[in-house]
Parts: structure tokens; C-alpha cells; sequence
């Protein structure tokens, strides 16, 4: 009846449990809300840690029968809740506060006894333990997919529940209605006319979009069913049109598409009807979560049909076809991406600008890392030299000023002596260079000698950098810790054009253009560098080494352009860091940006660019969201690195496989150059 | 690993080549022409710096020089510990253990509390040395702990995938035990307690008293004392603790070199080195053998983890950083995994980090500077370290 394994999973969950709650989570976790009022996020926790025990005891015992599951399910969660009771019990007898800090400012007892007395509220715990446990042991006993859409309809209703006060004035539930609607229309009408080629189905797609928004648009102004939303009672008809023709389109790009972009666009239609549900009852009460619940219940029951639908049609389409399809998908993402800033608000956007400079470093490092298998531990380095370089050039400095210290002159001189400050568009090319050139000058002695010695090195480098920024003896040029300050913010000067038009890129708002134009050109670039000689080079080296020099490629040779290549694009995620944060200090180039770096394009993905992107959402996104869980962030990239290479080595968007097939098929005539 | 001091290193030319022929096989490679520009320079801007300090009218003075040596070599008795623990995991499973530096400073944290138990109970005041005793050993005791575990989870499960796997597992386990010291045991930094520890009254007549007539002498203090001695008409200031750490980890260096040459169970790691399919043939528990060099390695440094506390007194869960891609450095200097070369290694470095500021003229914010340029230059002449044989380019 009774498993050996259920006693010592479950006393490895009870430790790891132990553990957590010694070092104060819960007191942490308790001010957040997840169901207002309600449910706080150490529940949340609580019911993670004792149905994650329950599940994997259960587990083992599957072909037991049901009775075995809940049975062991229980026993498993209860040695779980019992650890944490004991807990409680020895935090009462004696101080653990000397050694155990935080239980100082965040004790247990009152967060796990639910406000109760000890005796109480262990009983209470240990009641909610072995709930949780017959819970785990009945969702193993019924179909997996049916699990699966609990499980995660379940997580991303707690996360929608966790941004509330972020999320909230998104959208309103009128405009996701309207999108969600003319989204369909363009589907369905793409689905019945799949006979036809896909520009006649995008046509077809655009001219609804825009029609249902030209009667949406005259129903919202009569009625009062817009009220609040943005895209219904946008200024001007032709904008309305433009807008809901798009979507349309994109209804019909989505319903023959790959899966990554039918599953993302569901996901993103997930989400606009949560949030304008969120929107609709002001905040997460009971209604709004139940509603929730049952947005993505559904979600991810119609997911795996539809898109084996699409994805099936898509693979059925001539080649032509596809990529129209696919570039059109491309340039929607784009438009969205565009326009995204003026509905997010000024603190995602700002959040969307950190995401995407790590996104360009981390397409940097990819190249370097995911292409070539180079483990650069110091890539920080080069995103310094970077925005020192930048840092130096636009202001006032020994080497704009002629080599005179801009403290020895005086103020009013200033313009005329120092006549080498440069504008940002003149000095990031500079940057992007100087740390290619620090790549290749670092790369040589190191490339040639075994691996292991790369990351050692560039660790060490990524430091020499720091503190040489840091230092009293180059204080004249880099400022020692007080870094170089009043940096010049990038201008885009078009008066020539119309007088107003002079825009200043220091906002979250408008530097956020700058970084998108910067992950565009460098996720091109990197995406175009892989399918090269080079990159197919770069790959044979990370697949064999030997086998890579016997093909007679040049390693060293194709390993300091990958390497100077990566540090190049960390010079430009440098350059625009500089520009946007108008200074610069040492202490914003330590090891862990490289070490965040390189955890997100290996959980992402190693070599596959969405990858990247996602690896940076999730890794730099989601910790400033959650600012409660920001002390629990490297903890959580300690283990997420350790957890992923063993579960998952390939990383969550691992990048395609490239099949012989397709090779010989972009090796055909009338594609051109592949 | 495999290798001694006595084999000699084969990288760049033989013994029938004369010494013209190998300056004019040095001058064909550009990088070491590079290198060897380097080096003249720094050669040319010490002897400047000394000039110039010597026209100044205030030369070196040689009582510094030696402080400095002696502080060098407390130093790098240190890194040669961390760095031996690098060094016997690399030469058995060709894979750096980046979560070393945290097993050190598990040895340090562990350490205090240890200490800190002595202090409350007066155990430290009572009998000093058992309380000392009783500290290293529960560092030493963390530290193995925290190795095993490592091993264990992060590590053998991955026995056999690509090399850059297990790399990344070490970089996030690293990041995660220091994570979870600073998580549970909160974000003060831990100071170890003021310890006298008093030997030999009779032969060091030092804090005398005189009670009822007699003298009563305390002995030299081995942890805190600092002492002016006469030396060769020197006048030098010297700290007995430097001694302390530079002869104890000589020991425990002799004591590793005694188990893996004379034991059955170093004999066992070296043939699991050398080749791991065929050592299983013979009949060696490989798991065995590996869990034992982790504890090894882990031993050393929990124990140079409470050694550096003693006299830095300060603990924090970021403590292992530097030692530790220091004495990684020391142990690719020396050749990795090559146990000679690492102690050589961790001396040199800690040798050259002290003496490097003053010679150069440099502040020394810059010391981790001249670390890794040294460890640049080493790479340029001798790939594979100064003690490194030429490693057969063999598939972990």
C-alpha cells in the first residue's frame, strides 16, 4: 500500500520545504495578493510546496490504482506538512534568530497557523496538507490533458491575479471583445477559403477587419458599449479601420501558421480577455478569478486542436506561400510591438526597455554561446566598454577635450576647447567597434587554448574591466565610482522636415523605439550570420571540434569572429544603456549582468533567438514585476539553471532542427541565394 | 593529474634544440612576441618605478618587501588549498567545479557558528585549542557536506552529456548556494570573535606579568599577536597567524600528496584519471572514487575556508567569489590537474598579487588586475600552465 519511495520523496520535498520557510518566504510573501482579500501569495506557496509533494509521491505509484495514488498522495503532503509544522513548533521552543535572520522580521508561525493559535493552526495546517494531498493524488487519476489544462489554466490565472494593479488598465473588456471578434471573423473566413492562395485570404482577412471596425467603430459611438476603451473610441475613423484591418489579417495569417505563433497568438487573446474581465470587475474578486479560470480552461482545451489545424495546413501550403504567410505574421508582431508603448503605460514600457537591451546582449551572447559553444562568463565586459565609450565621446572628457582635463577649464570654455563631443549617432559605431576590437585582442591568446579556459578568463576580464572603472588611477577618464554623468541623450532631428519634429530619446517612451530598432537589426543580423558559411562553421564547431578542423575550417579564425561579433552587439546594448540612463557608474557592470545574460539564453534556448526573447521576458521581466520576489531572483536563476540543464538541456524554445530536406529545397534555383 | 614535478613538460622545443633556434621559433609566433613586449615593459616599469622611488630618496625597503612576501604566502597557502580542490575534480572529470568557491565559503559560514557556540559557552576562553579544533573540523565538516551534495545532485546525473552542460549546472549551483547562505542566514556580514590563542611561555617570554615576585608569561599569541623582531639587523613587524596558515596547509598539502601517491584509494583516482572506462574494468567503483575527490577537495577547503576567516574575521555568503576564481587561476597557472602545480600555483599568485602593486606603482584596487593579466601572459608562453603536460585532446 504504502511506497518506500513516498517516504523519502516526501521527506526530500519536507526539506527543501524546510528550507524555503527558514529563510522567511513566507512572512515575505504574505503582503501580496493574489485573490483580493482572499488568497495571498505564501498560499499560493503553501499550496505549491504540498501538492508538488503529493503529485510526486502519487506518481510513483501510478499503476497502483487510484486508491494507492490518493492514499500515498496524502502520506506524501502530510510529511510535507508535518516538516513545516515542526518547524513552527521548534521556531516557538527555542531563538532561531541568531542564525536564521530573517525569521527576525518574517517568522513563520503567524503566516502558517492562519492567524490561529500554535495548537490550532498546526492542526489546521496538517488538515490543509492531507486535502492537498487527496487533491494531487485525483488529478493524477484522471486523463493527463485534462491535468494539464487545470495545472495551467490554474498558474496563469494566479500570475493575472499577481500583476492586478500592473495589468489592470491594459485593456478594457469592450476592446478585447472587438479584437477577439474580428480576430475570429478573419480565422474562420481564412479557414473556409483555403483553396485560395494566401494573399487573396490576407485580402480577404484585411477588408473584414476593416469593416466589422467601421460598424464596431459606429455602434461604440452611438451606444454606450465602448465605453473605456481605447481602440473603440480612438480619435478618427481611418485609424480604427487601420487597426481592426490588421487584426484581421492576422486572423487569417494565424489560421495556417506555424505552432510557436498560433500557440503565441492564443496565448495573447488568453490574455486580453483576462484582463479585460479584470478591467470590467475592477479588481481580482471571486467573479473575475472564476471567469478567469474558465478563459483559459478553455484556452487550453480548443490550443492542441486548433493548432494541429493550422500547423497541418500550413506544412500542406507550397513554399511561396508560407513565407508570405510568415513575413506577414512577422510584420503584424512588428506593428503591435510598435504601437504597444501608448496602451502599456510609463512603468512597463520602462520594463519592456530593460527586457530589451538584455535581448540584445543576449543575441550577442548567443552568437558566441549558442552558435559557436563559447562559454563567456564575462560578457559584461564588453557591454562596459560599450557605454564607457559612448560615456566618453558625447561629454566633456580627456579625449573629446584634447587631452586637457574638462575640471581645468573653465565652464564658459568649455564648447570651444572640448570640439570632439560627439552625438550619439556618431559615437555608437565607435562603441559597437572598440568592443569587437577588445573581443578580438582578448580572443586571441585565449581562443586557441582549450575551452574551459575562455570562461575562466573572460570571468576574469568582465572584473579587470570593472575595476579598472572603478579605480583612483583612471579616475581622469572613466570617473572612478562616481562614473561619468550628464550623458547626452540620443536626438532625432527631422526639422528639416517639419519644425516640430525634434525628438529627444530620453523618456521610457521614446528610447524604447531605439532599443526596438535595435533588437530588429541585430536579431537580423545574428538570425542572417547563422545561415551563412560562418555559421554553418560556427555550428560544426559546437557540434565536434575536431571533426569541424578536419572539414578544414579555420577554428581560431571562426571563433574570434563569433566571439568579436557577440562582444560587438554588447557594445551597442552598451551604448544605447549609456545614453538612456544619461550615466553611468561601475557598480552597473558586475558579473551577475553576465551571468543573467547567460541564464536567459540558456533557459530560452542556446542558438535560438525567441528563445532569447522569451528567456528574457521571463528572466528580466517577470523578477521586476514581482518586486516581492526580487530577493528570491538569483536564487531562483541558481536553480532554474541547474533544474533546466537536467530536465531540459535544450532550453524551452530550443532552436529548429535543421532537416536535409529543407537544406536541398533552399538550395533550389529560384529561391535565390540560400 | 597524473603527472609529477618530475616529468618534464614537452610544449616548446626539445633538448637538442639550441637556444638560438628556439629565440627564432619564439619570434615566429607573433603572439609571443606580443607577450614578450609585455613582459620587457613590465620589467622596464619596475626597474623605473625602483629607480625612481630610489631618486625620490625613498627606496623599497627590504623589511616591507619581506612583510609583503610573508602576507603573500599566508595568501596563497590559501588559494593553493581551494586551488587543489579545482585542480583533483578537473584531472578526474575534466570539468571545472565552479561551485568550489562556494564550498570554501560553507567551510568559513559553518565555521562561525561553530566558533561563535565556542565563545557563548566559553569553550574558546577555557581551552582554545579544542574550541579551534572543533571549528576547523565543523568547517571542514560543511564544506564536505555541501561537496557531496553537489556531486550528487548537480553533478553525476550528468556524467557523459556535452561539456558545456555540467559547466552551466556548476555556474548555477554556485550561484544558488550562495543564494541559499545569504537567504537563510540573512545579509549581515558574520564577524568571527577576537581569539588568543597563547603558546609556549617558556620559549616566547611575551605578555609577562609579574604576580607575588615571579614572572608569568602568556606565550606568543598564534591568531591576534603582531611582533617586532630583530632579524638580521631588520626591524620587522610580523604576524605569527601567517606562519600558522602557510605551515598548516603545507601539511595538509603533504598529507593529500601521501593519500593520492601512497593510498590504495589515490592509486584508485589516478587510474580513474587516467582512463575511467578501463579503470571500471579493473574493478574500481568509479562513483566511489569521484564522491572521495570531492570530499578530498572539499576538506581542503572548508579547512583554508575557517584558516582565512581566522584572520580576515569577516564572513558573508559572497566571501567565495574572489578566492576562488583566484585560486582557479593558481591552479591553470600551475596546469590543471596537476596537484604540484597548483601549489606552486596559489603560492606564486599570492606571492605576485601582494608584491605587484608596490613594484609596478599601481594602487592596489588594481591587484585583481595584475592576477588575470599574469594568468593572460602565462597562457600566451605555456598553454597549459607551467607545470601542464600536453593534454591528450581526449572527449570528456
Amino acid at each position: 500500500m504504502i511506497a518506500s519511495s513516498t517516504f523519502r520523496q516526501g521527506s526530500y520535498a519536507a526539506a527543501v520545504a524546510i528550507l524555503l520557510a527558514l529563510t522567511g518566504v513566507f512572512g515575505k510573501l504574505d503582503e501580496r495578493q493574489v485573490v483580493t482579500g482572499a488568497i495571498t501569495l505564501s498560499m499560493v506557496l503553501l499550496a505549491i510546496m504540498l501538492c508538488g509533494a503529493g503529485l510526486m509521491t502519487a506518481s510513483r505509484v501510478k499503476e497502483r490504482g487510484i486508491v494507492a495514488m490518493l492514499f500515498n498522495g496524502i502520506l506524501g503532503s502530510l510529511i510535507v506538512g508535518a516538516g513545516l509544522a515542526l518547524v513552527m513548533l521548534v521556531e516557538n521552543a527555542i531563538d532561531l534568530t541568531f542564525v536564521f535572520a530573517e525569521l527576525k522580521t518574517d517568522p513563520i508561525t503567524p503566516v502558517l497557523t492562519f492567524g490561529q493559535t500554535l495548537s490550532s493552526g498546526i492542526i489546521l495546517l496538517l488538515v490543509l496538507s492531507a486535502l492537498a494531498g487527496a487533491i494531487s493524488g485525483a488529478l493524477l487519476s484522471i486523463p493527463s490533458e485534462a491535468r494539464q489544462i487545470i495545472l495551467l489554466s490554474l498558474a496563469l490565472t494566479a500570475s493575472v491575479g499577481l500583476l492586478e494593479a500592473q495589468i489592470k488598465s491594459i485593456n478594457t473588456l469592450p476592446d478585447a471583445l472587438a479584437v477577439v471578434g474580428v480576430l475570429g471573423t478573419g480565422y474562420l473566413v481564412a479557414i473556409n477559403q483555403m483553396q485560395r492562395s494566401s494573399l487573396v485570404r490576407l485580402g480577404l482577412g484585411l477588408g473584414i477587419g476593416a469593416i466589422v471596425g467601421i460598424v464596431l467603430g459606429l455602434i461604440a459611438n452611438g451606444g454606450g458599449f465602448g465605453t473605456g476603451s481605447r481602440l473603440l473610441s480612438a480619435p478618427g475613423i481611418l485609424s480604427q479601420v487601420i487597426v481592426f484591418a490588421l487584426i484581421g489579417g492576422m486572423g487569417s495569417a494565424v489560421a495556417a501558421t506555424q505552432r510557436n505563433i498560433h500557440n503565441g497568438t492564443l496565448f495573447v487573446v488568453g490574455f486580453l480577455l483576462s484582463i479585460g474581465v479584470l478591467n470590467w470587475q475592477n479588481s481580482m474578486n471571486w467573479i473575475a478569478t472564476l471567469l478567469i479560470l474558465i478563459v483559459f480552461a478553455t484556452l487550453f482545451w480548443l490550443m492542441p486542436r486548433l493548432t494541429a489545424e493550422a500547423s497541418s495546413r500550413f506544412e500542406t501550403q507550397p513554399r511561396p506561400e508560407r513565407q508570405v504567410n510568415q513575413r506577414f505574421s512577422l510584420l503584424i508582431v512588428l506593428l503591435v510591438m510598435l504601437v504597444a508603448p501608448l496602451f502599456l503605460g510609463q512603468y512597463i514600457t520602462s520594463i519592456f526597455d530593460l527586457v530589451g537591451l538584455y535581448i540584445i546582449m543576449g543575441i550577442g551572447l548567443n552568437i558566441a554561446v549558442g552558435y559557436t559553444g563559447l562559454l563567456v562568463l564575462g560578457f559584461v565586459a564588453f557591454f562596459a566598454l560599450g557605454a564607457y565609450t559612448v560615456g566618453t565621446l558625447t561629454t566633456p572628457s580627456l579625449l573629446t577635450c584634447g587631452g586637457i582635463l574638462p575640471a581645468d577649464i573653465a565652464r564658459a570654455d568649455i564648447p570651444t576647447i572640448c570640439t570632439g563631443v560627439m552625438t550619439f549617432w556618431q559615437a555608437w559605431p565607435i562603441a559597437v567597434i572598440v568592443s569587437m576590437l577588445a573581443g578580438v585582442v582578448l580572443g586571441i591568446p585565449v581562443l586557441r587554448l582549450r575551452g574551459d579556459y575562455l570562461a575562466i578568463v573572460t570571468l576574469g576580464f568582465g572584473e579587470i574591466i570593472r575595476l579598472i572603472t572603478l579605480s583612483g588611477d583612471f579616475k581622469p577618464i572613466f570617473g572612478g565610482a562616481q562614473g561619468i554623468g550628464n550623458i547626452p541623450v540620443p536626438v532625432v532631428d527631422l526639422t528639416f522636415l517639419n519644425p516640430a519634429w525634434r525628438f529627444e530619446l530620453g523618456s521610457a517612451f521614446n528610447i524604447y523605439y531605439l532599443i526596438l530598432f535595435g533588437i530588429v537589426i541585430t536579431a537580423f543580423v545574428a538570425y542572417r550570420l547563422g545561415s551563412t558559411r560562418l555559421g554553418r562553421a560556427w555550428r560544426a564547431i559546437r557540434a565536434d571540434e575536431d571533426v569541424a578542423r578536419a572539414m578544414g575550417i579555420n577554428l581560431t579564425r571562426a571563433k574570434l569572429l563569433s566571439f568579436a561579433v557577440g562582444a560587438g552587439f554588447a557594445g551597442l546594448g552598451g551604448a544605447i544603456f549609456g545614453s538612456w540612463l544619461q550615466g553611468i557608474f561601475p557598480n552597473s557592470f558586475t558579473v551577475l549582468v553576465s551571468i543573467n545574460v547567460l541564464a536567459l539564453i540558456i533557459i530560452g534556448g542556446l542558438g535560438s533567438i525567441p528563445g532569447v526573447m522569451l528567456g528574457a521576458v521571463i528572466l528580466v521581466g517577470l523578477p521586476e514585476i514581482l518586486r516581492e520576489l526580487q530577493d528570491y531572483r538569483l536564487l531562483a536563476f541558481g536553480v532554474l539553471l541547474v533544474v533546466v540543464m537536467l530536465a531540459r538541456p535544450e532550453g524551452l524554445i530550443p532552436p529548429p532542427v535543421r532537416r536535409l530536406s529543407e537544406q536541398v529545397d533552399s538550395a533550389t534555383p529560384q529561391q535565390g541565394k540560400a | 593529474m597524473a603527472s609529477t614535478a618530475s616529468q618534464p613538460a614537452t610544449t616548446s622545443g626539445g633538448d637538442g634544440v639550441s637556444l638560438a633556434q628556439r629565440i627564432i621559433k619564439l619570434l615566429r609566433n607573433p603572439l609571443q612576441v606580443a607577450g614578450l613586449v609585455i613582459v620587457i615593459f613590465l620589467v622596464w616599469t619596475i626597474i623605473q618605478n625602483l629607480t625612481g622611488l630610489a631618486a625620490a630618496g625613498r627606496p623599497l625597503s627590504v623589511e616591507r618587501i619581506i612583510r609583503v612576501i610573508i602576507f603573500g604566502l599566508a595568501q596563497g597557502s590559501i588559494y593553493a588549498l581551494i586551488a587543489l580542490g579545482y585542480t583533483l575534480v578537473y584531472g578526474i572529470l575534466s570539468m571545472i567545479n565552479f561551485a568550489h568557491s562556494e564550498v570554501f565559503m560553507s567551510g568559513a559560514y559553518i565555521g562561525f557558528f561553530a566558533i561563535h557556540w565556542a565563545e557563548q559557552s566559553g569553550l574558546l576562553y577555557s581551552n582554545t585549542a579544542l574550541a579551534l579544533l572543533i571549528t576547523v573540523t565543523v568547517g571542514m565538516a560543511a564544506a564536505v557536506t555541501i561537496a557531496v551534495l553537489l556531486e550528487r545532485i548537480a553533478y553525476r546525473p550528468l556524467r557523459g552529456a556535452p561539456r558545456l552542460v555540467p559547466l552551466i549546472t556548476a555556474i548555477g549551483a554556485s550561484i544558488a548556494l550562495q543564494q541559499i547562505f545569504l537567504r537563510l542566514f540573512g545579509s549581515a556580514t558574520r564577524v568571527y570573535p577576537e581569539v588568543n590563542f597563547y603558546v609556549l611561555p617558556q620559549l616566547f617570554r611575551l605578555e609577562c606579568e609579574t604576580i607575588d615576585g615571579a614572572e608569568i608569561c602568556k606565550g606568543m599569541d598564534l591568531i591576534n599577536g603582531r611582533y617586532d623582531v630583530q632579524l638580521l639587523g631588520m626591524e620587522l613587524q610580523l604576524r605569527p597567524i601567517f606562519f600558522v596558515v602557510f605551515f598548516l596547509a603545507v601539511l595538509m598539502m603533504a598529507i593529500l600528496w601521501y593519500i593520492v601517491r601512497r593510498t590504495k584509494i589515490g592509486k584508485a583516482m589516478r587510474a580513474v584519471a587516467e582512463d575511467r572506462k578501463t579503470a571500471s574494468l579493473m574493478g574500481i567503483n568509479v562513483d566511489r572514487v569521484i564522491v572521495s575527490t570531492f570530499i578530498l577537495g572539499a576538506a581542503l577547503a572548508g579547512a583554508a575556508g575557517v584558516l582565512f576567516a581566522l584572520y580576515n574575521t569577516q564572513v558573508s555568503p559572497f566571501m567565495g567569489f574572489t578566492p576562488g576564481i583566484k585560486a582557479f587561476t593558481a591552479a591553470v597557472i600551475g596546469g590543471i590537474g596537476n596537484i604540484p602545480g597548483a601549489m606552486f600555483g596559489g603560492l606564486f599568485l599570492g606571492v605576485t598579487e601582494s608584491l605587484a602593486p608596490t613594484l609596478l606603482g599601481m594602487s592596489s584596487q588594481l591587484e585583481d588586475v595584475i592576477v588575470f593579466g599574469l594568468l593572460i601572459l602565462v597562457l600566451i608562453f605555456r598553454p597549459t600552465g607551467i607545470f601542464g603536460e600536453v593534454l591528450s585532446e581526449k572527449k570528456a
